[in-house]
């Protein structure tokens, strides 16, 4: 979040650094909670490893390929918050930091982009944790004020002509947006689609991949 | 409260330093910070706005500078300390204790499991596809309707609140009743529920930030009934 945070990031593993201070911190919150039988180890690594391999964007994608594919999935998802929540439920997503996720279309008309300027509210289940930038002081601050100029740095030029619509998460709703399907994808399967499906796509600050990269073409044909 | 967290509209923290890829957790100790919270939530000692009061009560020259889980640990730390679930002091002691070790001497001999603990592994998938709902199962009047222009109160309450700054006093129109849930202002203060509707609520960008702002651009901004007032007089 910091530039410092951003710089030091190759140094992450390195045995020779000394401990941070924060990491002994946390190293002695951990042992003070588990003696005091608060918690165990074991379920501490099991968060972890939930965070770290299964709760992640490629949730997100399954639900936004879904969508394109079945139309009354589709309805369902943009019904109403206890729909989309049930909806995504059922494709096995649900829980902490999406207790109730509300799904947003991007439209010709209409383009999505999330944020949360208190903080750093994301829907986890479909999406993971936030990314490093989502939680930066320069992102939350000017995605409300400058939205166009916002998605603009980060390579994305939304037409004039179109509505921006930006959702800050200050409610204990969470957002995703559901991007629009790409053309040239008549006849592909859910899980070919899902491959086009990116994080950003879903957050609203960047596109879906395009069906027309090699990669795509070999395995669509 | 009006603190460095509520950063909404502000200027002057430079470009986005985005990264197509990072990794889910960039040291150790972050995954382990992320479970350390989501066991002191889960377990009730704490709630979710007592956590985001602590991070917002932080020094705000400390909040630019630390790192992201710093936040966490911050919070989490202070709040064990005022409840007197674990004081300061220990983990002041635990940290000079683990400090004086070797790297690589922490997890010595440490057991894994344990029979009595709160939190165990086999209740952790569970937990997290469960998470912690704010809905309260009540049945309450909504103050305003889909549909209906309401301004947001331009009040200051130096407590934990998500009535952001930017739309204070700010006219916009519900979108949408998501329902009734807890207030966080309450929440954050005595664990209070004050159970009540939220509305995402649709401002222009003009109305927000002035004439000269994108008019196709919209902000929706989720808003308790608390946070509203009605708008007197219909506009054609």
């Amino acid at each position: 979040m910091t530039s410092h945070e951003l710089d030091h990031h190759d140094h992450d593993h390195d045995q020779t650094k000394p401990p941070s201070d924060a990491e002994l911190r946390v190293k002695a919150l951990e042992s003070l909670l588990v003696e005091r039988q608060f918690v165990e180890p074991a379920a501490l690594d099991a968060i972890v490893e939930a965070y770290e391999t299964r709760i992640g964007p490629r949730n997100g994608a399954a639900v936004v390929a879904r969508a394109w594919i079945d139309p009354a999935y589709k309805v369902r998802l943009l019904s109403s918050v206890h729909e989309s929540t049930a909806a995504i439920r059922k494709l096995g997503f649900s829980g902490t930091q999406g207790e109730d996720i509300a799904v947003v279309e991007n439209t010709p008309a209409i383009h999505n982009m999330l944020v949360c300027t208190l903080c750093s509210c994301y829907p986890w289940p479909t999406l993971g944790l936030p990314p490093l930038w989502y939680k930066s002081p320069p992102y939350r601050s000017r995605a409300v004020l400058d939205p166009r100029g916002v998605l603009k740095e980060l390579g994305l030029d939304v037409a004039a002509e179109k509505e921006v619509r930006v959702w800050d998460s200050t409610a204990e709703v969470r957002y995703m947006v559901l991007p629009e399907r790409p053309v040239g994808t008549d006849g592909w399967s859910e899980s070919q689609l899902m491959e086009l499906v990116t994080r950003d796509s879903m957050i609203g600050t960047g596109l879906t991949k395009s069906p027309h990269t090699p990669a795509q073409l070999r395995s669509a044909s | 409260m009006n603190g460095i967290h509520d950063m909404g509209g502000m200027q002057g923290f430079g470009s986005i330093q985005y990264l197509p890829e990072e990794p889910v957790f960039r040291e150790e100790w972050e995954g382990r910070m992320a479970a350390l919270l989501a066991t002191v939530t889960g377990l009730g000692l704490m709630n979710i706005d007592e956590w985001r009061h602590g991070q917002e009560r932080m020094r705000p020259a400390d909040y630019l500078s630390v790192s992201y889980y710093e936040h966490w640990l911050h919070a989490v730390v202070d709040l064990l300390n005022q409840k007197g679930i674990v004081p300061t002091a220990d983990i002041e002691a635990r940290t000079a204790l683990i400090k004086g070790r070797s790297r690589g001497d922490d997890n010595a001999n440490k057991e894994q499991r344990s029979t009595t603990a709160l939190l165990r592994e086999e209740m952790v998938p569970g937990a997290l596809a469960t998470g912690h709902t704010s809905r309260v199962d009540v049945n309450i009047e909504p103050r305003f309707k889909v549909g209906q222009r309401v301004r947001a109160k331009n009040q200051q309450f130096a407590g934990h609140t998500r009535l952001v700054r930017y739309v204070k006093g700010k006219i916009g129109e519900v979108a949408t009743d998501f329902g009734i849930f807890t207030l966080p202002d309450t929440m954050a203060h005595g664990d209070i529920p004050t159970p009540q509707h939220v509305y995402s609520v649709s401002f222009t960008a003009e109305e927000l930030w002035g004439p000269q702002a994108d008019p196709k651009n919209v902000v929706h901004v989720g808003l308790w009934d608390d946070y509203l007032d009605p708008v007197d007089g219909k506009v054609p």
